[in-house]
């Protein structure tokens, strides 16, 4: 069990590794400064946030441990993420559905 | 006398062909989106459109509208950063800035070529469809600096000029957001074998990146040791993030958080 940090001295605020965090652990506004933290409590070491960084500046720190009922809690949290991200896939599907099958119905071009 | 800034504030944009933004649209130019893309609403929306991309890769006109209205936001770019270029340079901000803004402004002219290129590629034209929420200039008599601020007056539109305030909600928050699209984008056009919008958006992808890294220098150089500056770029950020948060459905407890510790501070303030 890993959790990730962000060294600061590259970051530069695009906020991408914060959009993706499934458990919000990656905290920008509430820093009171400009500037990305992980708050690791929260961390449940699932590899979203470092691939997508465009200046590769979140590294993993080997050997933090969190407390075993944190880490229930942010597993949880990650599992609502997860279903708050099918859900909104699946909304999406059904509307790229009815749309093509419109199209593909032409009714919108009176054929 | 008439400042050349002065000049070029009072000057509308412009672009042949004009802009026609989506927002203004007339019932027929919504009958005929519908036609093409099966809904006119789902236009605004570039992340369903991308989608659709990738459900239906054989429909051409669903290809030519997403590359349209990326491409509307790219000479609204053009539009944006070369009038700093001008007016900044009546601001007590390093000259290197006023050279980065140049380069931006050089940068969104490529990312316009590019997409006009692609549109031809798919037998289309930069007008084919209208201009997106993300650019364009509005029509006479409205605020030139978008729908942001757009409603709320000549203050909002002063506070927009502000380098702290523009570099952070646009270099920073819509830039540093436009990076999901633009790699997203790319990898579904790799996916269904469009190797040219693949290539494209992985070129305007590696500029977006210099851009919000030009965007944050700028500002941690131009907030350093001024904590009320810090606050407001932090305020413009998390407006343009919460204005994203709410076309998407999605918004952060922290971002909640945020917006109701401005409240609280707006209450006390008021006494």
């Amino acid at each position: 069990m890993a959790v990730v940090a962000i060294d600061l001295s590259k970051c530069i605020n695009c906020g991408w590794c914060r959009r993706v965090c499934p458990t919000e652990t990656i905290k920008y506004f509430s820093t009171g400064h400009r500037t990305h933290i992980v708050e690791p409590d929260g961390c449940i070491d699932c590899g979203i946030c470092a691939p997508v960084c465009p200046v590769d500046c979140i590294e993993a720190v080997p050997g933090y441990t969190v407390a075993p009922e944190l880490l229930t809690a942010a597993r949880e949290k990650a599992k609502q993420h997860a279903g708050a991200q099918r859900k909104m896939k699946l909304d999406r599907d059904a509307v790229i559905a009815r749309t093509l099958e419109k199209l593909r119905e032409g009714v919108h071009a009176g054929a | 006398m008439t400042t050349f800034a002065e000049k070029v504030r009072e000057t509308p944009s412009c672009r042949e062909p004009a802009y026609r933004p989506a927002m203004w649209m007339s019932d027929d130019e919504k009958r005929e989106l519908d036609r093409k893309i099966g809904d006119a609403g789902l236009y605004q929306d570039l992340f369903t459109m991308r989608e659709m991309v990738r459900t239906a890769p054989e429909n051409i006109e669903i290809k030519k509208a997403l590359v349209s209205g990326i491409a509307s936001a790219e000479f609204a770019g053009i539009d944006a950063f070369s009038r700093k270029v001008v007016e900044w340079q009546e601001w007590p901000v390093p000259q290197t800035l006023i050279m980065a803004m140049a380069r931006q402004t050089w940068d969104e002219v490529r990312h316009a070529w590019l997409a006009k290129g692609l549109i031809e590629s798919y037998g289309g034209e930069i007008g084919d469809y209208p201009d997106t929420l993300a650019g364009g200039a509005p029509p006479p008599g409205v605020s030139p600096q978008g729908p942001l601020t757009q409603g709320f007056g000549a203050q909002a539109e002063q506070l927009m000029r502000e380098p702290v305030v523009s570099l952070s909600m646009t270099n920073v928050s819509l830039e540093g957001g436009a990076l999901t699209l633009f790699q997203e984008t790319s990898a579904v056009a790799e996916k269904i074998g469009d190797k040219l919008m693949a290539h494209c958006y992985d070129y305007n992808w590696a500029d977006e990146v210099t851009h919000t890294a030009i965007g944050d220098f700028f500002v941690k150089q131009l907030t350093e040791d001024n904590p009320e500056e810090e606050r407001k770029a932090l305020r413009v950020h998390a407006l343009a993030e919460g204005f994203r948060a709410r076309l998407s459905g999605q918004q952060s407890e922290e971002l909640r958080e945020f917006f109701a510790e401005e409240m609280t501070r707006a209450t006390s303030a008021l006494g």
